[in-house]
């Protein structure tokens, strides 16, 4: 009788989880498994896994270890200057400069073993400064050149590259400071420690500042009508 | 739980950040939520896919490019080692140095300056003893020249005198003489000691007192004399 009263409370005990229920409601697809976690950690590893005889004898001027760690970070820096410029001419010259900061101030760096955070330190701050130098690449626009890459390659692609594609659209539309946390912590993979480190704010900020930037890649794909 | 903090939750779930008691409280949400559902379902593709996204190659010949511009620029200027700074060139020695000289200035000023006062009353004190036997001692002097002066005089008049006052004088100079010696003894036995020898200035006084009572006694009285007088 009471039931009839307040509907809502017991809508709702019926809808609580019972061990049954929590399975058929709550499937495994939408749980994060450890295979995800793992594909960052690789990447991770892979980037660190590197001799660190290659700083030593790079500082010391040997071209061979230089050229070594470029080929080693090549394709990190390059993605991420990318990211950040979405367009890769601009990506090159901003890959070269970074090397080249790389290469000339590496005789202040103590430790070998902190040249990864470093060398990342300085490749995201070299794309920072770019990217406040030509203030018409933070407008959010997608450079016509890639639109037309885009465009061209539509035709007779799948939906999960369409994905991607779009997501990278969604990326390019973010604010610097939303698509460095993006940027850095789910395609390069670094722990929100890290990123406070290299931009030189706080793990709150880093966090809250990925939230705020998935939230608006969702956004954006869900009006596409992609996810 | 509301489905604003469930998706600050699920943000920090898909990244395995979430402490054990908040997933709970998430999972039971999300069990009854399908937007929160979809919210995860969403964040997780995109997390995902970001994770797959594929890593652009640079062209061929940056390497090149690098290269040559490294070699374009000139070579560092390796500064020789200087060597190493003597302790007290050392910034910290000056600051310490600064520190223990203001705190010695302190010390001086409260020990040495105006607000002591226990210096200033021992100082002084030592300069008023010196200057007070100075001038003791230049009393003195006064005090035999004068006496040697009267007695002078009064030996000259000697002659004159009542025969009778001459014995009660020549006694009375004995007393006094007696104990002008036995002053004098305690002041060179004690020279410090102001009180021997204000004992002896005071002896001096009345030899002197006497014997100018004898000069004026001589000097107003007639030849005859008065021989009541009473020293």
């Amino acid at each position: 009788m009471i039931q009839w009263f307040y509907p809502e409370i017991f809508a709702d005990i019926e809808t609580r989880i019972t061990p049954r229920s929590y399975d058929r409601m709550f499937p495994d697809e939408f749980m994060m498994t450890e295979k995800d976690d793992q594909k960052v950690d690789l990447r991770q590893k892979k980037r660190r896994d590197f001799p660190l005889e290659w700083v030593k004898r790079s500082r010391e001027g040997n071209n061979q270890a230089r050229e070594a760690l470029y080929q080693h970070f090549k394709s990190a820096f390059f993605s991420l200057a990318y990211r950040y410029t979405y367009n890769a001419a601009a990506a090159e010259d901003l890959l070269q400069d970074i090397f080249i900061k790389i290469f000339t101030h590496i005789h202040v760096l103590d430790q070998d073993e902190a040249f990864t955070g470093w060398a990342y330190r300085i490749a995201v701050n070299t794309c920072l400064s770019y990217l406040r130098s030509r203030k018409t690449a933070m407008k959010k626009t997608v450079p016509l050149n890639d639109v037309e890459i885009f465009l061209a390659d539509e035709k007779g692609v799948d939906s999960e590259k369409m994905l991607k594609k779009s997501l990278d659209e969604a990326i390019c539309s973010l604010s610097v400071k939303l698509r460095s946390v993006f940027i850095l912590h789910d395609i390069q993979g670094f722990k929100h420690e890290e990123i406070a480190l290299m931009m030189g704010c706080s793990i709150g900020t880093s966090k809250s500042q990925l939230f705020k930037a998935r939230m608006k890649i969702r956004k954006q794909l869900e009006c596409k009508q992609l996810i | 739980m509301r489905c604003l903090q469930a998706k600050k939750f699920i943000n920090e779930y898909i990244d395995g950040d979430l402490d054990a008691a908040r997933k709970a409280r998430l999972e039971d949400h999300l069990s009854r939520c399908s937007d929160c559902r979809k919210v995860l379902k969403d964040l997780k593709t995109i997390v995902t896919d970001a994770q797959g996204l594929e890593e652009p190659s640079p062209p061929d010949n940056t390497w090149q490019k690098i290269e040559s511009r490294l070699e374009s620029r000139q070579p560092f200027v390796t500064f020789p080692e200087l060597p190493a700074r003597k302790w007290y060139t050392l910034p910290g020695f000056r600051y310490a140095l600064a520190a223990a000289a203001m705190v010695l200035i302190v010390i001086g000023v409260l020990t040495l300056g105006p607000f002591s006062p226990q210096p200033r009353g021992i100082v002084p004190e030592i300069e008023n003893q010196d200057y007070t036997l100075a001038k003791l001692e230049e009393a003195e002097q006064h005090y035999q020249m004068a006496i040697k002066a009267l007695g002078e005089a009064v030996a000259a008049r000697q002659e004159q005198l009542d025969p009778q006052v001459a014995e009660i004088l020549r006694a009375n100079l004995e007393i006094i003489d007696k104990s002008i010696s036995a002053c004098r003894e305690a002041v060179l036995s004690n020279p410090a000691d102001l009180d021997s020898r204000h004992y002896l200035l005071a002896a001096y006084k009345e030899k002197a007192d006497l014997l100018h009572q004898v000069v004026d006694l001589n000097g107003n009285t007639s030849p005859a004399g008065n021989s009541d007088t009473t020293l």
